[in-house]
């Protein structure tokens, strides 16, 4: 029973030795590189970040400084998408349109999973009253259409990249607690948990400890789709009035600021959304594979 | 049943007698590809049975008996793929079926019954419906298949027939499903049945009782079963021929009789060796060649000292309640079993002991602290007491599956309650974590090994490890040999008593199996809805007399001991040594008669007094 041969031949060889958590990494990756649709998605996102990151290397022009006697123009040698109404380059707006859209969206999803991930968890560990009232008060939040909340959080504290983020916050936050709180009561039962609770731990050191390590798989699900959600969110907002201001390179103010002048310069309103519609396919297709390779059920969600 | 079926009965009896064999298994092979090599789960097994047989395949986990179950329905896990041999089934060759073979063979020959029948019920379709769709592929009308369905649910001795059918299955108690299971593999009148451990998660008492009826109904029926198993004595009790397997091969095949008098091969008499006998009078040790000594109970001194006292400890969940007014005691070095049915609030009381969830009233204290002799109050969460009664009492568990957190490695797990209590600093935790996994007879070069590179027993040990690693007077063991195998069973056990002995360690044993409460125990609680019924030193407990439901407990244990052919009910309305009237109090048992409430045998043996009138199982025949 102590003898540790018999334990290594139990392995069937795969993963054994000191370092299992590398065997969980390569596990992941393989299983993600034999998934097309995976390494698609996973492929678009990366090129995005690319292009974003080095938009200044990658075009001579500046995204914001008008030139009138360039306007309007069609896509030719100098300009590969054409120009809009006020003679800027469109696909340098494009590139540079990247890194607002991506900088935004992650801050703006990076807090909402991280408060959704601690109130789930929280909530899942704690249970009694305090589970009840919460999740009423977040089925309440859940009720408001989220362009609505948007609008009212950016109405009464102006406009703004923090302001966004807060917005965004506020109105997905429910919806991760609800995934993250669902995939954390599956593991508050467990032994090792208990062993913790009768020891007297507190709930953030057993949050930490035993119950996040083993739901970070859902958390990083999670954070993928909901990304793509943020994407467009956050685009809408724009092509609202309500997000980025002008001159600001974005793709949702783009398509607004453009769409009056389609018949003239199509590319000045397709070429951002085109921009957009690959970065939310991309995540999509990230998500499904992470969540494929990790076994994580995205069905789980609806509950 | 009804009327229409006696002709096929009495046909198959006719089968029965001219014993041709009605499942075949020929050399059978089957591997699974695992990280690009075959691995052999099951190698050249071959056994025959013959009408109206039973046959058990038994084996400790990893022995491939499953696999081999699974085949006689034509399943393969995924993944695994038989390499050679033949299975036949009812003159079928099932190895060669396709899928609309397979679904006619399982639809009319050959029928199983799994382990946990909660899993294989569908949770939001009612029972009736439910069976009724096992008889969907026979085409009758549906006015006669509803008419089957209540005789298939009378048949399984489910209680009120119109009633259940109406029912979900999370309305059943795990022996109703169970039943519920049965009725439908039943219900195609197939003629060979596969029990793949079909009484594993149930207790004792209702464990006998589903044997009873499946040992009935396939004599009457003249059913054909395969019986897969690890429990010596549900294979004692079932079968009429054995055959034992391990690491996916056949050891020894022989008939029951012969099998548990006289096993020929080492690795036979070594499980048939490991298994605790409700007759020993402490721990059997099991040498290499099966052998076996009984190693003698090391009693508890006299003057031992209390060490957690509780009084009329009473815990609710909402309105029910759990544990109504028990008074136990515990010394140092002492084992008190906690014995009782599944919900029984065996459970419940000693994980409110470990703090986990404060009792309603009444008082449980911890002595030995405190200077006063007044001790330290437990009734409190483990949170109210302070860090150094709470590392005095740890908690143990049943299932090693869920015991350690898998994202940490074994030394992780140690060391967390060390610096947890403050027992060691950074400098010294490493050396004491390694120090208390060698305690536990373990390899401390698993201390870098994740949970799942480690097997069953292995897991157990760590978990002992770590409620070691508060240094505690008491450590509460929730069932922690209950899912091992027999023989790493034996190992745990007799660690524990090792390490009770070295640390002076007092333990609260709960289990339901109660030759193992036999072996390790110093003094035994019998619980029943609650309350304690009986208490007393184990050797005391085991010869009686007893409360009627402690005989009743004992008299469902199965022992690896044949019973001859099987098919007798074999719960028995017990003689009642004692009535529960005052007048019946043994001599020499002065207070016996004063108190109301308990019969004082002496020697700290107490029965509580019951109604004679009332059925001894007051807990309804609804198994």
């Amino acid at each position: 029973m102590s003898d540790p041969s018999q334990n290594r031949a139990g392995d069937g060889g795969q993963g054994a030795g000191p370092a299992p958590a590398t065997g969980a990494l390569r596990r992941t990756l393989r299983s993600l590189t034999r998934s097309t649709p995976a390494m698609v998605g996973l492929g678009l996102v990366a090129l995005h970040v690319l292009l974003a990151l080095f938009a200044p290397l990658l075009t001579p022009y500046s995204p914001t400084a008008n030139t009138p006697d360039q306007a309007l123009l069609g896509p030719g040698a100098d300009h590969w998408a054409g120009t809009d109404a006020l003679g800027r380059d469109v696909l340098t707006r494009v590139l540079y349109g990247g890194q607002y859209a991506l900088v935004v969206s992650f801050a703006a999803t990076a807090c909402a999973v991280a408060l959704g991930t601690l109130l789930g968890c929280v909530t899942a560990l704690r249970g009694g009253w305090f589970d009840d009232a919460l999740m009423r008060v977040l089925d309440a939040v859940l009720a408001i259409p989220p362009i609505l909340a948007l609008l009212v959080v950016v109405t009464v504290l102006g406009a703004g990249p923090a302001v966004i983020v807060l917005a965004v916050t506020i109105v997905y936050a429910p919806q991760v607690v609800r995934v993250v709180r669902a995939a954390a009561l599956g593991v508050a039962p467990l032994d090792y948990v208990t062993a913790a609770r009768a020891r007297g731990e507190r709930t953030l050191p057993i949050l930490v400890r035993e119950v996040l390590p083993n739901i970070v798989n859902v958390v990083a699900v999670e954070f993928a789709m909901r990304a793509s959600w943020v994407v467009l969110l956050i685009s809408s907002l724009s092509f609202l009035g309500f997000g980025a201001n002008p001159p600001t390179p974005d793709w949702g103010l783009m398509v607004s600021e453009n769409r009056t002048a389609m018949v003239v310069v199509p590319w000045a309103s397709l070429a951002p959304i085109l921009a957009l519609a690959t970065l939310v396919v991309g995540l999509n297709l990230s998500a499904d594979g992470l969540s494929k390779a990790w076994g994580v059920d995205r069905v789980k969600e609806s509950s | 049943m009804s009327t229409a079926d006696r002709p096929t009965t009495a046909d198959r009896r006719t089968d029965a007698a001219s014993r041709e064999p009605v499942v075949r298994v020929d050399r059978l092979s089957v591997a699974y590809r695992s990280g690009g090599a075959d691995v052999t789960v099951v190698r050249e097994v071959s056994f025959e049975a013959a009408a109206g047989e039973t046959v058990a395949v038994v084996g400790e986990s990893g022995s491939g008996k499953s696999t081999v179950a699974g085949t006689l329905l034509g399943h393969l896990r995924h993944g695994s793929r038989v390499t050679g041999g033949r299975v036949e089934v009812a003159g079928r060759d099932v190895l060669a079926l396709d899928a609309r073979g397979l679904r006619n063979l399982r639809a009319t020959d050959v029928a199983l019954v799994g382990q946990n029948a909660g899993n294989a019920l569908t949770p939001s379709m009612r029972i009736g419906r439910q069976i009724e769709e096992s008889l969907l592929p026979l085409g009758l009308p549906r006015g006669q298949r509803q008419e089957r369905v209540r005789s298939l649910v009378a048949r399984v001795g489910l209680p009120d027939p119109v009633g259940i059918v109406r029912r979900y299955p999370h309305q059943l108690s795990g022996g109703q499903q169970q039943r519920v299971a049965i009725a439908m593999a039943l219900a195609a009148e197939p003629r060979v049945l596969v029990l793949d451990e079909p009484t594993t998660a149930l207790d004792v008492v209702t464990q006998a009782r589903i044997l009873d009826l499946v040992a009935g109904l396939s004599d009457e029926l003249g059913l054909t079963s395969v019986l897969v198993s690890h429990d010596l004595g549900v294979v004692a009790r079932m079968a009429d021929r054995v055959v034992v397997m391990r690491e996916g091969e056949v050891v020894e095949s022989a008939g029951t009789t012969a099998l548990f008098t006289a096993p020929e091969h080492a690795y036979t008499r070594h499980l048939l060796a490991s298994v605790p006998r409700i007759s020993d009078h402490g721990l059997a040790e099991v040498g290499e060649d099966g052998t076996r000594t009984v190693r003698a109970r090391r009693p508890v001194p006299d003057g031992a000292p209390e060490v957690v006292s509780m009084r009329d400890v009473t815990i609710d969940y909402g309105s029910h309640r759990a544990v109504d007014g028990v008074t136990l005691g515990l010394r140092r070095g002492e084992v008190l079993a906690l014995v009782g049915e599944s919900g029984s609030g065996k459970s419940t009381l000693a994980w409110s002991l470990a703090g986990l969830r404060p009792p309603t009233s009444g008082t449980m204290r911890l002595f030995g602290d405190t200077g006063d002799g007044a001790g330290d109050d437990l009734a409190t969460g483990a949170r109210g007491r302070p860090l150094d009664v709470r590392r005095r009492i740890q908690l143990a568990f049943q299932n090693a599956d869920t015991s350690l957190n898998p994202r940490r490695i074994v030394r992780d797990a140690v060391r967390r309650p060390l610096r947890f209590f403050g027992l060691a600093d950074r400098s010294g935790v490493d050396g004491r974590a390694h120090e208390l996994i060698r305690d536990v007879a373990l390899d401390p070069a698993l201390s870098d090994r994740l949970p799942e590179q480690l097997s069953g027993g292995q897991r157990q040990r760590v978990g002992i490890a770590r409620a070691l690693a508060g240094d505690p007077r008491v450590v509460v063991a929730d069932e922690v040999t209950t899912a091992l195998d027999v023989s790493v069973q034996a190992s745990v056990l007799a660690l524990l008593d090792d390490l009770r002995a070295q640390r002076d360690l007092a333990f609260v044993f709960i289990s339901h199996d109660l030759a193992v409460v036999r072996g390790i125990a110093d003094r035994v609680a019998v619980m029943r809805e609650g309350r304690v019924v009986e208490e007393g030193p184990v050797d005391a407990v085991f010869n009686g007399p007893n409360h009627p439901y402690t005989s009743r407990l004992m008299a469902a244990v199965l022992e690896p001991e044949p019973v001859g052919g099987g098919g007798t009910a074999s719960v028995p309305e017990e003689a009642r040594p004692l009535t529960g009237a005052s007048e019946e109090v043994p001599a020499g048992s002065p207070e016996g008669a004063d108190d109301p409430d308990w019969i004082d045998l002496g020697g700290g043996h107490r029965i509580r007094r019951w109604d004679p009138d009332a059925p001894d199982g007051a807990i309804a025949d609804a198994t």
